[in-house]
Protein backbone atom coordinates (compact mmCIF):
# COMPACT_ATOMS: atom_id res chain seq x y z
CA UNK A 1 0.00 0.00 0.00
CA UNK A 2 1.40 3.41 -0.88
CA UNK A 3 0.01 6.83 -1.49
CA UNK A 4 0.55 9.00 -4.48
CA UNK A 5 1.16 12.70 -4.19
CA UNK A 6 -1.61 14.19 -6.27
CA UNK A 7 -1.92 17.86 -7.03
CA UNK A 8 -4.96 19.66 -5.70
CA UNK A 9 -7.61 20.67 -8.21
CA UNK A 10 -9.58 23.89 -8.46
CA UNK A 11 -13.23 22.99 -9.04
CA UNK A 12 -15.10 26.28 -8.94
CA UNK A 13 -14.74 29.72 -7.42
CA UNK A 14 -13.46 29.16 -3.88
CA UNK A 15 -13.82 25.37 -4.07
CA UNK A 16 -10.86 23.00 -4.15
CA UNK A 17 -10.41 19.23 -4.34
CA UNK A 18 -7.71 18.17 -1.88
CA UNK A 19 -6.38 14.94 -0.44
CA UNK A 20 -4.92 12.13 -2.50
CA UNK A 21 -5.24 8.61 -3.72
CA UNK A 22 -4.16 5.39 -2.08
CA UNK A 23 -2.95 2.62 -4.29
CA UNK A 24 -2.86 -1.12 -3.90
CA UNK A 25 -2.50 -4.25 -5.94
CA UNK A 26 -5.74 -5.97 -6.90
CA UNK A 27 -5.39 -9.28 -8.70
CA UNK A 28 -1.94 -8.30 -9.86
CA UNK A 29 -2.96 -4.91 -11.17
CA UNK A 30 -2.24 -1.52 -9.62
CA UNK A 31 -5.45 0.24 -8.68
CA UNK A 32 -6.17 3.51 -6.94
CA UNK A 33 -8.92 4.92 -4.81
CA UNK A 34 -9.55 8.49 -3.82
CA UNK A 35 -9.50 9.66 -0.24
CA UNK A 36 -10.66 13.21 -0.87
CA UNK A 37 -11.21 16.40 1.08
CA UNK A 38 -12.86 19.54 -0.23
CA UNK A 39 -12.03 23.10 0.79
CA UNK A 40 -14.68 25.82 0.56
CA UNK A 41 -13.40 29.38 0.86
CA UNK A 42 -15.80 32.24 1.60
CA UNK A 43 -15.00 35.90 2.07
CA UNK A 44 -15.37 35.55 5.84
CA UNK A 45 -14.64 31.93 6.69
CA UNK A 46 -13.24 28.67 5.35
CA UNK A 47 -14.51 25.10 5.73
CA UNK A 48 -12.91 21.74 5.00
CA UNK A 49 -15.15 18.76 4.16
CA UNK A 50 -13.50 15.56 5.46
CA UNK A 51 -9.97 15.44 6.79
CA UNK A 52 -8.54 12.77 4.50
CA UNK A 53 -6.46 9.82 5.56
CA UNK A 54 -3.47 10.12 7.94
CA UNK A 55 -1.33 8.73 5.11
CA UNK A 56 -1.98 12.07 3.38
CA UNK A 57 -1.51 14.29 6.42
CA UNK A 58 1.57 16.17 5.18
CA UNK A 59 0.11 16.43 1.68
CA UNK A 60 -3.17 17.81 2.96
CA UNK A 61 -1.52 20.37 5.22
CA UNK A 62 0.65 21.53 2.32
CA UNK A 63 -2.39 21.78 0.04
CA UNK A 64 -4.23 23.85 2.63
CA UNK A 65 -1.28 26.15 3.06
CA UNK A 66 -1.05 26.60 -0.69
CA UNK A 67 -4.68 27.72 -0.96
CA UNK A 68 -5.13 29.53 2.33
CA UNK A 69 -1.75 31.19 2.74
CA UNK A 70 -2.03 33.22 5.93
CA UNK A 71 -5.78 32.69 6.26
CA UNK A 72 -6.95 30.30 8.94
CA UNK A 73 -9.07 27.23 8.48
CA UNK A 74 -12.22 28.04 10.46
CA UNK A 75 -14.31 24.88 10.25
CA UNK A 76 -13.59 21.20 9.78
CA UNK A 77 -16.58 19.07 8.80
CA UNK A 78 -15.78 15.37 8.99
CA UNK A 79 -18.79 13.77 7.36
CA UNK A 80 -18.50 10.88 9.84
CA UNK A 81 -16.01 9.48 12.34
CA UNK A 82 -14.03 7.05 10.23
CA UNK A 83 -10.30 7.28 9.64
CA UNK A 84 -10.45 8.45 5.98
CA UNK A 85 -12.93 11.17 6.94
CA UNK A 86 -11.75 12.28 10.39
CA UNK A 87 -8.32 10.73 10.89
CA UNK A 88 -6.43 14.00 10.39
CA UNK A 89 -8.50 15.97 12.90
CA UNK A 90 -5.67 16.23 15.48
CA UNK A 91 -3.19 17.54 12.90
CA UNK A 92 -5.70 20.06 11.55
CA UNK A 93 -6.83 21.28 14.96
CA UNK A 94 -3.22 21.66 16.10
CA UNK A 95 -2.24 23.62 12.99
CA UNK A 96 -5.35 25.81 13.06
CA UNK A 97 -6.02 26.50 16.76
CA UNK A 98 -9.14 28.53 16.05
CA UNK A 99 -10.79 25.85 13.94
CA UNK A 100 -14.02 24.22 15.13
CA UNK A 101 -15.24 20.71 14.32
CA UNK A 102 -18.78 20.92 12.92
CA UNK A 103 -21.41 18.40 11.90
CA UNK A 104 -22.92 15.47 13.75
CA UNK A 105 -20.16 15.35 16.34
CA UNK A 106 -21.47 12.45 18.40
CA UNK A 107 -18.67 10.07 19.47
CA UNK A 108 -15.81 12.47 18.76
CA UNK A 109 -15.33 13.15 22.48
CA UNK A 110 -14.51 9.45 22.87
CA UNK A 111 -12.02 9.46 20.02
CA UNK A 112 -10.44 12.88 20.49
CA UNK A 113 -11.09 13.83 24.13
CA UNK A 114 -8.44 16.56 24.15
CA UNK A 115 -10.44 18.54 21.57
CA UNK A 116 -13.89 18.15 23.08
CA UNK A 117 -14.23 21.93 23.68
CA UNK A 118 -13.98 22.51 19.94
CA UNK A 119 -16.88 20.28 18.89
CA UNK A 120 -20.02 22.07 17.61
CA UNK A 121 -23.16 20.24 16.60
CA UNK A 122 -24.64 21.25 13.26
CA UNK A 123 -27.82 19.37 12.56
CA UNK A 124 -29.10 18.51 9.10
CA UNK A 125 -30.77 21.62 7.72
CA UNK A 126 -28.56 24.07 9.61
CA UNK A 127 -26.28 26.45 7.75
CA UNK A 128 -23.02 28.31 8.17
CA UNK A 129 -22.49 31.64 6.43
CA UNK A 130 -18.96 31.60 5.00
CA UNK A 131 -19.29 35.09 3.51
CA UNK A 132 -20.76 35.35 0.02
CA UNK A 133 -21.74 31.70 0.16
CA UNK A 134 -23.59 29.44 2.51
CA UNK A 135 -22.75 25.90 3.56
CA UNK A 136 -25.76 23.77 4.40
CA UNK A 137 -25.67 20.49 6.32
CA UNK A 138 -27.81 17.77 4.78
CA UNK A 139 -29.04 14.38 5.92
CA UNK A 140 -26.91 11.57 4.55
CA UNK A 141 -29.36 9.72 2.36
CA UNK A 142 -26.95 6.85 1.74
CA UNK A 143 -24.48 6.18 4.54
CA UNK A 144 -22.89 3.62 6.75
CA UNK A 145 -22.43 5.15 10.21
CA UNK A 146 -25.41 6.70 11.97
CA UNK A 147 -23.67 10.03 12.59
CA UNK A 148 -23.03 10.86 8.95
CA UNK A 149 -24.05 14.11 7.28
CA UNK A 150 -23.78 15.38 3.74
CA UNK A 151 -23.32 19.04 2.81
CA UNK A 152 -23.98 21.60 0.11
CA UNK A 153 -22.21 24.80 -0.87
CA UNK A 154 -24.35 27.25 -2.78
CA UNK A 155 -21.29 29.16 -4.03
CA UNK A 156 -20.03 26.31 -6.19
CA UNK A 157 -23.43 24.59 -6.36
CA UNK A 158 -21.70 21.50 -5.07
CA UNK A 159 -23.05 18.69 -2.92
CA UNK A 160 -20.69 16.68 -0.71
CA UNK A 161 -21.84 13.10 -0.31
CA UNK A 162 -19.24 11.32 1.83
CA UNK A 163 -19.36 7.58 1.02
CA UNK A 164 -22.23 8.00 -1.43
CA UNK A 165 -21.62 7.94 -5.20
CA UNK A 166 -18.17 6.46 -4.65
CA UNK A 167 -18.30 3.88 -7.36
CA UNK A 168 -17.98 5.51 -10.71
CA UNK A 169 -14.59 4.13 -11.68
CA UNK A 170 -13.52 1.45 -14.02
CA UNK A 171 -13.19 -1.83 -12.18
CA UNK A 172 -10.23 -3.94 -13.19
CA UNK A 173 -11.08 -7.59 -13.53
CA UNK A 174 -14.65 -6.94 -12.41
CA UNK A 175 -16.35 -10.15 -11.47
CA UNK A 176 -13.03 -11.79 -10.72
CA UNK A 177 -11.90 -13.49 -7.60
CA UNK A 178 -12.06 -10.47 -5.33
CA UNK A 179 -13.68 -11.01 -1.96
CA UNK A 180 -16.97 -9.36 -1.15
CA UNK A 181 -15.07 -7.67 1.64
CA UNK A 182 -12.81 -5.81 -0.79
CA UNK A 183 -14.64 -2.56 -0.29
CA UNK A 184 -12.59 -0.01 -2.20
CA UNK A 185 -14.20 1.72 -5.15
CA UNK A 186 -11.08 1.65 -7.28
CA UNK A 187 -9.91 3.36 -10.42
CA UNK A 188 -6.86 3.04 -12.64
CA UNK A 189 -3.60 4.99 -12.49
CA UNK A 190 -3.98 8.10 -14.62
CA UNK A 191 -7.63 8.57 -13.63
CA UNK A 192 -6.94 10.34 -10.35
CA UNK A 193 -8.54 13.73 -9.87
CA UNK A 194 -10.64 13.51 -13.03
CA UNK A 195 -14.21 14.71 -13.27
CA UNK A 196 -16.67 12.00 -14.20
CA UNK A 197 -17.10 13.59 -17.60
CA UNK A 198 -13.36 13.38 -18.21
CA UNK A 199 -13.20 9.60 -17.65
CA UNK A 200 -12.63 7.58 -20.83
CA UNK A 201 -16.19 6.27 -20.70
CA UNK A 202 -19.06 6.76 -18.31
CA UNK A 203 -19.44 3.86 -15.89
CA UNK A 204 -21.83 1.10 -16.76
CA UNK A 205 -24.52 0.04 -14.33
CA UNK A 206 -22.58 -3.19 -13.77
CA UNK A 207 -19.43 -1.30 -12.84
CA UNK A 208 -21.33 1.00 -10.51
CA UNK A 209 -23.10 -1.97 -8.92
CA UNK A 210 -19.80 -3.79 -8.39
CA UNK A 211 -18.53 -0.99 -6.19
CA UNK A 212 -21.84 -0.20 -4.54
CA UNK A 213 -22.37 -3.69 -3.18
CA UNK A 214 -18.90 -3.76 -1.69
CA UNK A 215 -18.63 -0.25 -0.26
CA UNK A 216 -22.16 -0.21 1.17
CA UNK A 217 -22.87 -3.79 2.19
CA UNK A 218 -26.30 -3.11 3.67
CA UNK A 219 -27.67 -1.91 0.34
CA UNK A 220 -27.84 -5.58 -0.72
CA UNK A 221 -30.68 -5.96 1.73
CA UNK A 222 -32.51 -2.66 1.32
CA UNK A 223 -34.34 -1.02 -1.57
CA UNK A 224 -32.89 2.51 -1.53
CA UNK A 225 -35.35 4.03 -3.99
CA UNK A 226 -36.74 6.23 -1.20
CA UNK A 227 -33.26 7.61 -0.56
CA UNK A 228 -33.03 8.64 -4.19
CA UNK A 229 -36.39 10.41 -3.90
CA UNK A 230 -34.84 12.34 -1.02
CA UNK A 231 -31.73 13.14 -3.02
CA UNK A 232 -33.79 14.37 -5.96
CA UNK A 233 -35.90 16.54 -3.66
CA UNK A 234 -32.74 18.19 -2.35
CA UNK A 235 -31.41 18.68 -5.85
CA UNK A 236 -34.70 20.36 -6.80
CA UNK A 237 -34.30 22.72 -3.87
CA UNK A 238 -30.56 23.33 -4.12
CA UNK A 239 -29.17 23.81 -7.63
CA UNK A 240 -26.24 21.42 -7.98
CA UNK A 241 -23.75 21.07 -10.79
CA UNK A 242 -21.04 19.12 -8.96
CA UNK A 243 -21.17 16.16 -6.58
CA UNK A 244 -18.11 15.45 -4.46
CA UNK A 245 -17.78 11.94 -3.04
CA UNK A 246 -14.98 11.09 -0.64
CA UNK A 247 -13.87 8.05 -2.61
CA UNK A 248 -14.80 8.70 -6.20
CA UNK A 249 -14.20 11.07 -9.05
CA UNK A 250 -16.08 14.37 -8.78
CA UNK A 251 -19.33 14.10 -10.71
CA UNK A 252 -20.14 16.81 -13.23
CA UNK A 253 -22.91 14.91 -15.00
CA UNK A 254 -25.35 14.94 -12.12
CA UNK A 255 -28.46 13.72 -13.92
CA UNK A 256 -26.67 10.90 -15.73
CA UNK A 257 -24.91 9.68 -12.62
CA UNK A 258 -28.12 9.73 -10.60
CA UNK A 259 -29.71 7.41 -13.14
CA UNK A 260 -26.71 5.09 -13.21
CA UNK A 261 -26.41 5.08 -9.46
CA UNK A 262 -30.07 4.29 -8.83
CA UNK A 263 -29.94 1.50 -11.41
CA UNK A 264 -26.81 0.15 -9.72
CA UNK A 265 -28.45 0.13 -6.30
CA UNK A 266 -31.49 -1.65 -7.72
CA UNK A 267 -29.24 -4.26 -9.30
CA UNK A 268 -27.37 -4.82 -6.04
CA UNK A 269 -30.64 -5.19 -4.15
CA UNK A 270 -32.12 -7.56 -6.72
CA UNK A 271 -29.01 -9.74 -6.68
CA UNK A 272 -28.84 -9.69 -2.88
CA UNK A 273 -32.32 -11.13 -2.47
CA UNK B 1 -9.80 -5.23 33.63
CA UNK B 2 -11.43 -8.56 34.19
CA UNK B 3 -11.06 -12.15 33.06
CA UNK B 4 -13.58 -13.11 30.43
CA UNK B 5 -12.39 -16.70 30.39
CA UNK B 6 -9.99 -17.47 33.17
CA UNK B 7 -6.34 -17.31 32.24
CA UNK B 8 -7.02 -17.01 28.49
CA UNK B 9 -9.10 -13.95 27.58
CA UNK B 10 -9.09 -10.66 29.48
CA UNK B 11 -11.39 -7.73 28.98
CA UNK B 12 -9.71 -4.31 28.78
CA UNK B 13 -11.06 -0.77 28.51
CA UNK B 14 -13.35 1.29 30.69
CA UNK B 15 -16.75 2.92 30.98
CA UNK B 16 -18.28 5.80 29.06
CA UNK B 17 -21.35 7.90 29.70
CA UNK B 18 -23.92 6.46 27.32
CA UNK B 19 -26.08 9.45 26.42
CA UNK B 20 -27.15 11.58 23.49
CA UNK B 21 -23.51 12.33 22.65
CA UNK B 22 -23.00 8.70 21.63
CA UNK B 23 -24.27 7.62 18.22
CA UNK B 24 -25.24 4.08 19.25
CA UNK B 25 -27.25 5.26 22.29
CA UNK B 26 -30.98 4.54 22.00
CA UNK B 27 -33.26 7.57 22.50
CA UNK B 28 -33.86 8.45 26.13
CA UNK B 29 -31.17 6.16 27.55
CA UNK B 30 -28.65 7.62 29.98
CA UNK B 31 -26.32 5.31 31.86
CA UNK B 32 -22.74 4.14 31.87
CA UNK B 33 -21.57 1.54 29.40
CA UNK B 34 -18.40 -0.50 29.13
CA UNK B 35 -16.34 -0.08 25.96
CA UNK B 36 -14.13 -3.13 25.59
CA UNK B 37 -11.14 -4.55 23.86
CA UNK B 38 -9.64 -7.92 24.72
CA UNK B 39 -6.38 -9.73 25.29
CA UNK B 40 -5.97 -13.41 24.36
CA UNK B 41 -3.01 -14.87 26.25
CA UNK B 42 -0.98 -17.52 24.44
CA UNK B 43 1.98 -19.66 25.48
CA UNK B 44 4.59 -17.36 24.01
CA UNK B 45 2.78 -14.16 23.18
CA UNK B 46 -0.60 -12.49 23.23
CA UNK B 47 -3.19 -11.07 20.86
CA UNK B 48 -4.99 -7.79 21.41
CA UNK B 49 -8.43 -7.78 19.80
CA UNK B 50 -9.35 -4.15 19.06
CA UNK B 51 -7.65 -1.34 20.94
CA UNK B 52 -10.44 0.62 22.64
CA UNK B 53 -11.39 4.29 22.52
CA UNK B 54 -8.72 6.93 22.95
CA UNK B 55 -10.59 8.22 26.00
CA UNK B 56 -9.40 5.03 27.73
CA UNK B 57 -5.93 4.95 26.23
CA UNK B 58 -3.98 5.47 29.43
CA UNK B 59 -5.99 2.86 31.32
CA UNK B 60 -5.63 0.29 28.55
CA UNK B 61 -1.86 0.71 28.50
CA UNK B 62 -1.80 0.22 32.29
CA UNK B 63 -3.96 -2.90 31.98
CA UNK B 64 -1.64 -4.34 29.34
CA UNK B 65 1.35 -3.49 31.52
CA UNK B 66 -0.11 -5.65 34.29
CA UNK B 67 -0.96 -8.57 31.98
CA UNK B 68 2.08 -8.77 29.73
CA UNK B 69 5.59 -9.92 30.48
CA UNK B 70 8.40 -7.56 29.45
CA UNK B 71 9.10 -8.02 25.75
CA UNK B 72 6.16 -10.37 25.21
CA UNK B 73 5.31 -10.52 21.48
CA UNK B 74 1.95 -9.07 20.50
CA UNK B 75 -0.35 -9.19 17.51
CA UNK B 76 -3.34 -6.94 17.09
CA UNK B 77 -6.54 -8.13 15.40
CA UNK B 78 -9.10 -5.50 14.44
CA UNK B 79 -12.71 -6.59 14.20
CA UNK B 80 -13.44 -3.45 12.19
CA UNK B 81 -11.37 -0.44 11.18
CA UNK B 82 -13.65 1.97 13.01
CA UNK B 83 -12.11 4.43 15.40
CA UNK B 84 -13.06 2.63 18.61
CA UNK B 85 -11.11 -0.35 17.31
CA UNK B 86 -7.90 1.13 15.98
CA UNK B 87 -7.04 4.58 17.36
CA UNK B 88 -4.93 3.22 20.21
CA UNK B 89 -2.62 1.22 17.95
CA UNK B 90 0.14 3.88 17.97
CA UNK B 91 0.14 4.10 21.79
CA UNK B 92 0.26 0.31 22.16
CA UNK B 93 3.03 0.05 19.60
CA UNK B 94 5.04 2.66 21.39
CA UNK B 95 5.12 0.59 24.57
CA UNK B 96 4.91 -3.05 23.42
CA UNK B 97 6.48 -5.07 20.59
CA UNK B 98 3.65 -5.42 18.08
CA UNK B 99 4.58 -7.71 15.20
CA UNK B 100 1.50 -7.47 13.03
CA UNK B 101 -1.92 -5.85 12.74
CA UNK B 102 -4.66 -7.94 11.13
CA UNK B 103 -7.60 -6.07 9.63
CA UNK B 104 -10.40 -6.43 7.13
CA UNK B 105 -11.85 -4.02 4.61
CA UNK B 106 -9.88 -1.85 2.28
CA UNK B 107 -10.61 1.85 2.35
CA UNK B 108 -9.35 2.25 5.89
CA UNK B 109 -5.82 1.04 6.43
CA UNK B 110 -4.89 1.11 10.12
CA UNK B 111 -2.08 3.45 11.05
CA UNK B 112 0.66 1.18 12.31
CA UNK B 113 4.41 0.72 12.20
CA UNK B 114 3.93 -3.05 12.38
CA UNK B 115 3.20 -5.20 9.38
CA UNK B 116 -0.40 -4.66 8.29
CA UNK B 117 -2.05 -7.89 7.25
CA UNK B 118 -5.28 -7.42 5.38
CA UNK B 119 -7.61 -10.37 5.49
CA UNK B 120 -10.82 -10.83 3.53
CA UNK B 121 -13.41 -13.32 4.69
CA UNK B 122 -16.62 -13.45 2.70
CA UNK B 123 -19.74 -12.64 4.75
CA UNK B 124 -21.30 -15.80 6.12
CA UNK B 125 -18.03 -17.75 6.15
CA UNK B 126 -15.03 -18.06 8.45
CA UNK B 127 -11.32 -18.74 8.30
CA UNK B 128 -8.83 -20.13 10.80
CA UNK B 129 -5.71 -18.01 11.06
CA UNK B 130 -2.61 -18.29 13.23
CA UNK B 131 -2.40 -14.61 14.15
CA UNK B 132 0.61 -15.16 16.41
CA UNK B 133 2.84 -18.18 16.91
CA UNK B 134 0.76 -20.60 18.97
CA UNK B 135 -2.52 -18.69 18.76
CA UNK B 136 -4.98 -19.85 16.11
CA UNK B 137 -8.29 -18.03 16.03
CA UNK B 138 -11.27 -18.44 13.77
CA UNK B 139 -12.19 -15.19 12.05
CA UNK B 140 -15.94 -15.28 11.52
CA UNK B 141 -17.46 -12.88 9.00
CA UNK B 142 -21.03 -12.30 10.18
CA UNK B 143 -23.92 -11.06 8.08
CA UNK B 144 -24.75 -8.80 11.02
CA UNK B 145 -22.62 -5.82 10.09
CA UNK B 146 -22.52 -2.32 8.78
CA UNK B 147 -18.92 -2.27 7.59
CA UNK B 148 -16.53 -5.14 6.93
CA UNK B 149 -16.51 -6.95 10.27
CA UNK B 150 -14.87 -9.99 11.81
CA UNK B 151 -15.85 -11.78 14.97
CA UNK B 152 -12.96 -13.54 16.66
CA UNK B 153 -13.59 -17.03 17.99
CA UNK B 154 -10.95 -18.61 20.21
CA UNK B 155 -11.51 -22.38 19.94
CA UNK B 156 -9.28 -23.08 22.91
CA UNK B 157 -11.46 -21.17 25.37
CA UNK B 158 -14.79 -20.91 23.57
CA UNK B 159 -14.68 -17.11 23.68
CA UNK B 160 -16.44 -15.31 20.83
CA UNK B 161 -15.55 -11.62 20.52
CA UNK B 162 -18.40 -10.00 18.66
CA UNK B 163 -17.31 -6.45 17.86
CA UNK B 164 -20.40 -4.22 17.52
CA UNK B 165 -22.93 -7.02 18.12
CA UNK B 166 -24.36 -8.29 21.43
CA UNK B 167 -23.88 -4.80 22.83
CA UNK B 168 -27.05 -4.64 24.94
CA UNK B 169 -25.67 -6.15 28.14
CA UNK B 170 -25.14 -4.01 31.20
CA UNK B 171 -28.40 -2.18 31.76
CA UNK B 172 -30.73 -3.14 34.60
CA UNK B 173 -33.24 -4.65 32.20
CA UNK B 174 -31.30 -5.28 29.00
CA UNK B 175 -33.36 -4.90 25.86
CA UNK B 176 -31.74 -6.85 23.04
CA UNK B 177 -33.04 -4.34 20.53
CA UNK B 178 -31.13 -1.55 22.31
CA UNK B 179 -27.97 -3.00 20.85
CA UNK B 180 -29.23 -2.73 17.30
CA UNK B 181 -29.39 1.05 17.16
CA UNK B 182 -26.40 1.11 14.84
CA UNK B 183 -28.16 -1.23 12.40
CA UNK B 184 -31.21 0.87 11.67
CA UNK B 185 -31.04 -0.22 8.04
CA UNK B 186 -32.56 -3.49 9.24
CA UNK B 187 -35.96 -1.81 9.32
CA UNK B 188 -35.98 -1.75 5.52
CA UNK B 189 -34.50 -5.19 5.00
CA UNK B 190 -35.50 -8.82 4.90
CA UNK B 191 -33.42 -9.76 7.92
CA UNK B 192 -34.18 -13.49 7.93
CA UNK B 193 -30.78 -14.50 6.48
CA UNK B 194 -28.99 -12.32 9.01
CA UNK B 195 -30.92 -13.83 11.91
CA UNK B 196 -30.31 -17.34 10.59
CA UNK B 197 -26.60 -16.63 10.36
CA UNK B 198 -26.52 -15.82 14.10
CA UNK B 199 -28.06 -19.22 14.80
CA UNK B 200 -25.60 -20.96 12.50
CA UNK B 201 -22.60 -19.33 14.14
CA UNK B 202 -23.66 -20.51 17.59
CA UNK B 203 -24.79 -23.93 16.42
CA UNK B 204 -21.45 -24.68 14.80
CA UNK B 205 -19.27 -23.64 17.75
CA UNK B 206 -19.05 -24.34 21.44
CA UNK B 207 -19.39 -20.73 22.57
CA UNK B 208 -18.78 -20.32 26.28
CA UNK B 209 -18.47 -16.54 26.47
CA UNK B 210 -19.53 -13.63 24.26
CA UNK B 211 -17.34 -10.54 24.48
CA UNK B 212 -18.85 -7.50 22.72
CA UNK B 213 -17.04 -4.27 21.84
CA UNK B 214 -19.42 -2.40 24.09
CA UNK B 215 -21.69 -3.54 26.87
CA UNK B 216 -20.99 -6.27 29.38
CA UNK B 217 -20.09 -9.81 28.23
CA UNK B 218 -22.28 -12.88 28.50
CA UNK B 219 -20.70 -15.85 30.24
CA UNK B 220 -21.66 -19.51 30.12
CA UNK B 221 -22.89 -21.82 27.34
CA UNK B 222 -26.55 -21.55 28.20
CA UNK B 223 -26.45 -17.79 28.58
CA UNK B 224 -24.66 -17.40 25.23
CA UNK B 225 -27.18 -19.60 23.44
CA UNK B 226 -30.08 -17.77 25.05
CA UNK B 227 -28.68 -14.39 24.05
CA UNK B 228 -27.97 -15.57 20.52
CA UNK B 229 -31.57 -16.72 20.23
CA UNK B 230 -32.88 -13.43 21.54
CA UNK B 231 -30.66 -11.41 19.23
CA UNK B 232 -31.75 -13.46 16.22
CA UNK B 233 -35.39 -12.89 17.19
CA UNK B 234 -34.86 -9.15 17.62
CA UNK B 235 -33.17 -8.94 14.21
CA UNK B 236 -35.98 -10.88 12.59
CA UNK B 237 -38.66 -8.70 14.17
CA UNK B 238 -36.89 -5.49 13.24
CA UNK B 239 -36.87 -6.30 9.52
CA UNK B 240 -39.66 -6.05 7.00
CA UNK B 241 -42.17 -8.85 7.53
Amino acid sequence: MKHDAVELRWLADGTYWLGGCLSASAQGQEVHYHVSSYLVVGSEATLLVDTGDPAHRALLLAQLELVLGERPLDYVFPTHPEIPHAGNLPALLDKYPGALVVGDVRDYHLHFPEYRSRLRTQAAGSRIDLGGREFRFLPAFIRDLENTLWGHDDGARMMFVSDGFSFIHDVPAAGGAASEDDDEPVHLPGQCRLLSGEMPEPPTVDQAAYGTGRALYWTKFVDVSDAFDGIEAVLDMLPTTLIGPAHGNVINDVDGMLRTSLAAHRKVYAEGR
Amino acid sequence: MSGLLSGRIYRLGGDIELDERVSWCPPGVRRTQAVNCYLIKGPSGSVVVDTGVRLHQEGIIEQLDRLLSPGEPLSIVLTRTEMECCLNIPAIEERFPVGSVWYTGGITVPRSKAESKRIAVDPGTSMRVEVLDGIVVELVSPLLRLLPTLWVFDPESGGLLTSDAFTHGGSAGPETREGLRKFRWFTGADTSPIARNIGDIFRDRDVRAVGPGYGTPFIGRDMCLEQAGELARAIEEMGIQ
